[in-house]
């Protein structure tokens, strides 16, 4: 199969990776800080590893502020619901995923959304400075969209924050491990990751680094610390780390971080891109394709790619490819704010996103299969 | 050894003096952190400052803490070792005497 489904989660991962799961499994199969005997020291040991590994690898202030979370969406949650009371107020952009927008709309939170600007980032700073208001105490939005790859200037956003007294998250799904982040020279308070997609993790493992306090937590339980205590523990990250951690998916990310280290993430980025700008090229001259920005530059987006084949269902199309054995991913992609702003709200798109894996040469198959899918 | 100034002169008749010095013998400390990744963190911060320092879970007090670890320390200079551990912010629960 040739996988381009990368934006969902990597297809294949690296064989260290692999390994490491399959040793933690064999080796540390020992709840990590919880029973004092050997093997759950060892695990203890290599969950710290981790968080040191992500510390360093993001330009947080330590260890203590990394915590493993299910998924990049209940870090998104725990930052949202647990950082904002009733009469405060948030601004997301228009191009974030349901992870950012659901919790807010069942959520008493008040909201304003933030035109993004495709062309000009200053334009985009400008249209969230608006919005915000006396009771404005956070701006959240994506790193990059998840459906046409549009990178938002994080580091002009996280500025202006910082100059308003605002602070300041990042839903990382799609640029961990792909666009070089530095949370204190972006000046991002909290950082939400998904490993399993950019930096070739197992899935079942998110990650959210707080530099700031977030007050309520979403979930109580036991963490191995202060348990004489019926109150959660105050201190990170324990205690956002109620019941066991998923220590092979933890032992998994050590190795998928030093993967993408190894490799490095410009060399990461550049391979990608290379692949998705010749698909976007090459549809971009076809009179039947249609693609749904202007433009398609190294700096300005993230490797994530939507197109439509005219006249043709979106999950059509998808289907077309998979029986060819190529995955992609068709629909709206869990984010209708990013369709809406594209217009393809009512059919979707198909979404293509490579991975360190991907080469130019699956993209031309690809694009000749395309040649069949035009006559169907 | 550790010997610290005894004042029994003063305290009977209400007179501050010092009276002499009571020593004895200490192996080391316990300095007790709560969570796992404190006491890693501490543990690291001391051996980079060159004292022996392991981990070790809580098997004393728990009726008051809870369950928790703390870093044993060997050596005298607790001073020291607690006033690095609060730079860092590690948050120290309580410190005893091996």
């Amino acid at each position: 199969m040739i996988y381009f489904d990368n934006a969902a989660t990597t297809g294949r991962k690296p064989d260290t990776v692999i390994s490491a799961v399959t040793n933690s499994l064999k080796k540390l199969s020992a709840n990590p800080g919880r029973s004092g005997h050997k093997m759950s020291n060892d695990a203890a040991m290599t969950v710290y590893k981790a968080r040191e590994k992500v510390s360093d690898f993001f330009g947080a202030s330590g260890p203590e502020n990394v915590v493993f979370t299910a998924n990049c969406t209940h870090s998104i949650n725990f930052v949202i619901k647990g950082v904002l009371k009733r009469g405060e107020h948030i601004i997301i952009s228009d191009l974030e995923h349901n992870a950012v927008v659901r919790p807010l709309v069942t959520s008493d939170i008040d909201f304003s959304v933030a035109t993004v600007s495709l062309t000009d980032d200053n334009v985009t700073v400008n249209n969230f400075e608006k919005l915000i208001k006396n009771n404005t105490r956070m701006v959240f939005c994506t790193g990059a969209s998840n459906v046409i790859g549009k990178r938002l200037p994080i580091e002009k956003i996280g500025q202006m924050c910082k100059r308003r007294g605002i602070l300041f998250g990042v839903d990382a799904a799609q640029t961990a491990g792909v666009v070089p982040i530095d949370m204190k020279k972006a000046d991002i308070d909290f950082l939400c990751i998904a490993p399993h997609k950019g930096l070739y993790s197992p899935m079942g493992l998110g990650i959210l680094i707080a530099e700031k306090p977030i007050p309520f937590t979403l979930i109580q339980g036991g963490t191995g610390t202060e348990s004489i205590n019926l109150i959660q523990p105050t201190s990170l990250p324990e205690r956002f780390e109620s019941g066991t951690v998923n220590m092979p998916a933890i032992a998994g990310l050590i190795a998928g971080i030093d993967f993408v280290k190894q490799k490095s993430t410009e060399k990461i980025s550049d391979h990608e891109f290379q692949i998705v700008s010749y698909l976007y090229e090459s549809m971009r001259k076809d009179k039947d394709f249609e693609v749904y920005t202007d433009g398609f530059d190294r700096y300005s987006y993230a490797p994530v790619l939507s197109f439509n084949v005219k006249g043709k269902p979106s999950g059509e199309v998808a289907s077309y490819l998979d029986e060819k054995g190529i995955a992609v991913r068709a629909g709206l992609h869990c984010a209708p704010f990013a369709h809406k702003k594209i217009g393809t709200t009512e059919n979707g798109t198909v979404r293509v996103c490579p991975s360190v894996y991907n080469t130019k040469n699956e993209a031309d198959y690809m694009l000749n299969v395309f040649k069949s899918i035009k006559k169907l | 050894m550790v010997c610290t100034t005894v004042n029994t002169i003063g305290r009977l008749y209400g007179i501050s003096r010092d009276s002499g010095m009571e020593c004895k013998k200490v192996r080391g400390y316990i300095i007790t952190t709560g969570s796992i990744t404190y006491a890693i963190k501490g543990r690291d911060i001391l051996r980079r400052l060159g004292y022996r320092a392991r981990i070790e879970k809580r098997t004393s007090g728990l009726g008051s803490d809870g369950c928790g670890y703390s870093i044993i320390v060997e050596g005298k200079d607790i001073e020291k070792a607690e006033q690095a551990l609060r730079n860092a912010a590690v948050k120290i629960l309580q410190i005893n005497e091996l």
